[in-house]
Formats: C-alpha cells, sequence, structure tokens
C-alpha cells in the first residue's frame, strides 16, 4: 500500500509571522488520482501546495517523492520531481504566445550555448499536437494570450504544466474565475489528465467540483488536516460538515447552512 | 450564466453561437473598426516616418540632399543606438534616465585612453558604458531601489565623475585613427549610421529568434510567472541595465570619435529623444510590449523631424517645445493603450 502513493508530505507545519499557517499537516496522493483539497479561506491549502511546489519551504516536515525523500527549495527542484504547480493567479505571461509560454524556461534550442537560437518550428508543432491531444479549443499556438479567455488561459496553463510530461499536478482553484460552461469544459480536461495516468491535487472552493470528477477529498481547516474521505462513499454534506466543524464539530449550525448554499 | 442558449456541443469554448450557419467567429478574431485604430497606434512610428519622410522630401529645401541625409543620419543614429538599447530595457520593465551621462563617459573614458591604442580605448569607453549598467543592474536588483531613483542617482555620480576625470575641460583627440569611426562612410552612409542599423538588426533578431530575447519580453509580461517558470528574474533584469549600458557607451565612442574630441557636457537631451523614440516606436512604458523595429523607425521619425525644422530655421526652443508636445502625446497613447490591454 505504501508504495502506492506518489507524494507524501508528513508533519508540515510553516508559519508566518504570528500565524500558524500549517500544523502538522500529512497528505498522501496515489498515482494517477484526483485528489480534492478543500477547506475554508487560510484553510492552508494553497500554502501546503506552494511547499510542494517550492513557492515557500516548509519550517518542519518531509517530503517524499515515489518513495525517496526529497528537498524542494525552489520550483526547478519541484519541477525536477516532476511537479507543476497551476495557480489560480494564472502563472502566463500575457504578452507572449502560446508556444513561448507553454516552453518558458525549457525553449527548444538551437546553435550558441550563450545566445540560443529558438526553433520556433518545433515549439509551434509541439504546442499545436499539445492543444490537440488535449482537445483545448484553440485555434494557433501564435496567439497572444491577452486575447484569450479566462477558460483559455486556465488550458494553456495546464498544456503548459503537462507539457513535460509532469506525472504530478497541482491546480489551484482553476474554475474559479470561470462561467459554468468554462468550468465544466476544464475539468473535463482535468479528468482526461488524470485517465492519462497524471496525479493532480485539485484545491477548490467547489466541493461539487470535487464530488463529480475527483477520487479522494481531503479537508483543512485552521492550518489542520481534518480528514481524508472518498468521493465514492461520502455526500456534500459530509465533506461539508468537515470543512465548517472540522473533526471537533465546534462551530455552529448556521455556518454549514451558509456554506452549503455558498457551494 | 444563462445570457445564450447553450449550444449542444459544449466544446466550443471561448467563441460565440454564430447567427447562422457560418462557423463560429473565435473571440480571438477582433472586431474590424477598433482593429484597425490599434494596428494604427501600433505601428505608428512608421505610418508617421512615411508621412513626415514624404513631407520633407517635397517641401523641406535641401532635405533630400546627399550631404545632409549624411549628416542627419550620423546624427540620429549615435542618439539612435541608445534607443535600441533603452528598448530592450523598457520591454523587460525598466529604465534608464541617466544614458545621457553615460554617454559622456564613455567618450571621456575613449578620450582618455587614446594613447594606449584607438581600438582598445574604443573597448574601455563601451565598457565604460557596460560598468554603469552593472552598477545600475546590481542596485535595482540587489538593492531593490525602484529603477527611476536608481538610474537618477548614478546619473548624477557618473556626471560628477566625469567631470572630475576630465578636469572640466574638453580632451581632444590626437592619437591617429581617434576620428575614424566617427567620419569612415560607406556610399551616403557615415559608420554611426551604419552601426546604428546594425545594432537594430543584431538586436531585432536577439529579442525575436533566440530564448534571451523571449525572457526579456517575459519578465517585462509578468516577473512572477518568470520566477516561477525557472528564469532568473534578477539576473535577467540587470542584464538589460547592461545592454543599456553598453550601448550608451558606444554611442558616446562614436561621438567622441566623430566630434575628434571628448566633451564632459554632453548628453543633456540624449534621455529625452531616446525615450521618445523608443515610446513613439510602440514600446510601452508598462514593460513587456515592444519591438526594436519600431524603435529604430522612432528615431528614423525625430531625426527627420530635428533635421526639417533645422532646415526651416525654427528655433531650438520651439524645438523643444515640439519634442515634448510630442512625447506627451505619445505617452498618453501609450497608458490608453495600456488600460486596453490589462482590461482585456
Amino acid at each position: 500500500m505504501e508504495s502506492n502513493y506518489i507524494v507524501e508530505m508528513k508533519g508540515i507545519s510553516k508559519r508566518f509571522g504570528s500565524v500558524q499557517a500549517l500544523n502538522q499537516v500529512d497528505l498522501e496522493l496515489r498515482a494517477g488520482e484526483i485528489l480534492g483539497l478543500v477547506g475554508d479561506n487560510a484553510a492552508g491549502k494553497s500554502t501546503l501546495m506552494k511547499i510542494l511546489s517550492g513557492a515557500h519551504v516548509a519550517d518542519s516536515g518531509q517530503i517524499i517523492i515515489n518513495g525517496e525523500e526529497v528537498s524542494i527549495r525552489d520550483p526547478r527542484d519541484a519541477r525536477a520531481c516532476g511537479i507543476e504547480m497551476i495557480y489560480q493567479d494564472l502563472a502566463l505571461c500575457n504578452n507572449l504566445d502560446v508556444a513561448r509560454n507553454i516552453f518558458l524556461g525549457r525553449e527548444y534550442t538551437r546553435g550558441l550555448p550563450f545566445l540560443s537560437i529558438l526553433d520556433k518550428k518545433k515549439m509551434y508543432a509541439e504546442s499545436a499536437a499539445l492543444l490537440e491531444r488535449l482537445n483545448i479549443n484553440i485555434s494557433s499556438p501564435r496567439l497572444k494570450v491577452e486575447r484569450m479567455s479566462g477558460g483559455q488561459r486556465q488550458m494553456v496553463a495546464a498544456a503548459k504544466a503537462i507539457a513535460f510530461d509532469a506525472g504530478i499536478l497541482l491546480m489551484d482553484e482553476p474554475t474559479a474565475a470561470l462561467g459554468v460552461r468554462e468550468a465544466n469544459t476544464l475539468l473535463r480536461l482535468i479528468k482526461d489528465l488524470r485517465d492519462e495516468g497524471h496525479s493532480i491535487v485539485l484545491i477548490t472552493q467547489r466541493v461539487p467540483d470535487i464530488l463529480a470528477i475527483g477520487d479522494r477529498v481531503m479537508v483543512l481547516k485552521g492550518g489542520r488536516r481534518q480528514g481524508i474521505l472518498n468521493v465514492s462513499e461520502v455526500g456534500l454534506d459530509d465533506v461539508v460538515e468537515l470543512i465548517v466543524r472540522g473533526r471537533a464539530g465546534a462551530e455552529s449550525e448556521e455556518d454549514a447552512m451558509e456554506y452549503l448554499s455558498f457551494g | 450564466m444563462g445570457e445564450n442558449p447553450t449550444p449542444a456541443d459544449q466544446s466550443t469554448v471561448g467563441s460565440e453561437p454564430a447567427a447562422d450557419a457560418s462557423p463560429p467567429r473565435p473571440r480571438w478574431l477582433p472586431r474590424r473598426r477598433g482593429e484597425i485604430l490599434q494596428w494604427l497606434i501600433e505601428y505608428r512610428a512608421f505610418v508617421l516616418l512615411g508621412i513626415a519622410l514624404t513631407y520633407a522630401v517635397l517641401f523641406v529645401p535641401f532635405f533630400a540632399t546627399e550631404r545632409n541625409i549624411t549628416q542627419m543620419t550620423t546624427q540620429f543614429s549615435i542618439d539612435g543606438i541608445i534607443s535600441i538599447g533603452l528598448t530592450i530595457l523598457m520591454i523587460a520593465w525598466g529604465i534608464d534616465l541617466g544614458v545621457g551621462a553615460t554617454l559622456a563617459l564613455g567618450g571621456v573614458v575613449y578620450a582618455l585612453a587614446q594613447d594606449l591604442g584607438v581600438p582598445l580605448a574604443a573597448l574601455l569607453g563601451i565598457l565604460a558604458g557596460a560598468g554603469v549598467g552593472i552598477v545600475n543592474g546590481f542596485v535595482v536588483t540587489k538593492m531593490r531601489v525602484n529603477f527611476f531613483i536608481a538610474t537618477l542617482s548614478t546619473m548624477v555620480a557618473v556626471k560628477g565623475l566625469t567631470f572630475i576625470i576630465t578636469d572640466e575641460t574638453t580632451i581632444y583627440g590626437h592619437a591617429e585613427g581617434f576620428g575614424w569611426m566617427g567620419s569612415a562612410k560607406l556610399w551616403i552612409f557615415e559608420f554611426p549610421a551604419l552601426a546604428f542599423f546594425g545594432i537594430g538588426i543584431i538586436a531585432h533578431l536577439i529579442m525575436t529568434q533566440t530564448s534571451l530575447g523571449t525572457y526579456w519580453y517575459a519578465i517585462g509580461g509578468n516577473s512572477d510567472a518568470s520566477h516561477r517558470a525557472g528564469l532568473n528574474v534578477k539576473l535577467l533584469f540587470a542584464l538589460a541595465f547592461v545592454v543599456a549600458g553598453l550601448c550608451s557607451g558606444i554611442a558616446g565612442v562614436l561621438l567622441a570619435s566623430r566630434a575628434v574630441s571628448a566633451n564632459p557636457g554632453v548628453g543633456r537631451d540624449t534621455a529625452l529623444f531616446a525615450i521618445s523614440a523608443t515610446v513613439i516606436g510602440g514600446t510601452s512604458l508598462f514593460g513587456g510590449v515592444g519591438n526594436v523595429l519600431g524603435a529604430v523607425a522612432g528615431v528614423l521619425l525625430l531625426g527627420v523631424v530635428r533635421n526639417s525644422l533645422n532646415l526651416l530655421g525654427v528655433s531650438a526652443y520651439w524645438q523643444w517645445v515640439i519634442q515634448g508636445a510630442i512625447l506627451v502625446s505619445v505617452v498618453v497613447s501609450d497608458v490608453y493603450m495600456n488600460r486596453k490591454r490589462r482590461s482585456a
């Protein structure tokens, strides 16, 4: 069973000034699953994923990838472990075209090592193939990102993350800014990626999204892990109760009602 | 949700439902009328250059003479080389207000070192410019000083230094070949003009064909995203300052060679001219947007305008007024374009 986990985070703690953002949090991601990561604002979801992607460094705790302990101190380290994060605020350069965004920092080049010439033909061809493989409806990899809709940008971000066969994708509220139709298309893409064998952590405020496409869901509250549930065995109410009340069940009924209507 | 009836095929993300049987119009295809205006603003330098050239050739006496063209191209080329360096720096979302001071320093170092031989002296002059760029890059990226303040401060310091090492006097060129770079001629173009066009082409190729150019666009467009993509944002940003300094140094050496002397007080209007030309050429003050060819066109445009006004006998003070007005109108259009881009 132990070898089934592609990522294990053990006892992760992180403090920002006087705020204990994460307190001894564990996370296990199975190979080829979609793990939902839910919780209220400031529950520590994004912080946990930023630690895994190298944007933050944990104060304490271990990260184990494929059974081996690794040290992730910056985004390059994470990338070397096959981890790519797709950020809520979209880490794309709007002034560049799709292909340049997908390959940013990893361009195909030829010629001089210190002034490497871009192999644009190869970059455009591979980008077009990638867009087609993922059924992303963008007519050309030469389009600048600034001319695209929010959903298209999210899909470019996803394509960028998997362009180099990152096995582990971390997505931070990818559907938050999208309309219903675009969100559904994106969720289908995420599911397709899972079916291709990627392991995915999906941070979201929309619990129904996870129930629709996820395999398991992990709940954080106040920087502590509250539980990890199999999607097939639980309903919306169970998850929301865990989000709002935590394991202890301390807070009031009204909060749960509020969250249900929000979700 | 629900403004439009949802079509059966939900995979057409980002496209509008078509009114008839024709294929849906993708959202990225711009509406026609707005596009023409945008195109005019984006390629304004070429459009305006065409107008100015036509006017000058037809109506300005002596404009279209060989001698005038030789003189004019040499004159704007020296500032033009600085515009190219500034274009790269501004694409990376920086600016260097001290290019004029760096220009003076480059020329002075060239003149002071002339006894070492002209090639070595020229190299030292250029390296002095690059050195100022290194200082700027260091102060901005390592000490996190705002680049306006940083380059303004180094400008003052460089100016002082230039006057100190020259003892406030003009240094004349006496070494053999000192004036060669300023006067060598191919057809109707002198060496500075050839250097300007050559550097323009090289810079254009770097910005469009290499990963380095892409990185400069990337950090100017979204430095966070560039950092997350694993780029060394600080080093790239500092390097852009070095490029601006390097170009200023080259311009300084050429200017001194052409004048066969180095005056520590030159370069007062250089930053104004170079920034104007760059912004007219389509480079945004807000980073990430611009191109070298546009800057070259902007330099030609301002050069033609300045030369025509001279030939028409317009006083230098009115020329300042006109140049200032051009800069303001160009900056206003840049702010307008930037607002449109951000809201898109």
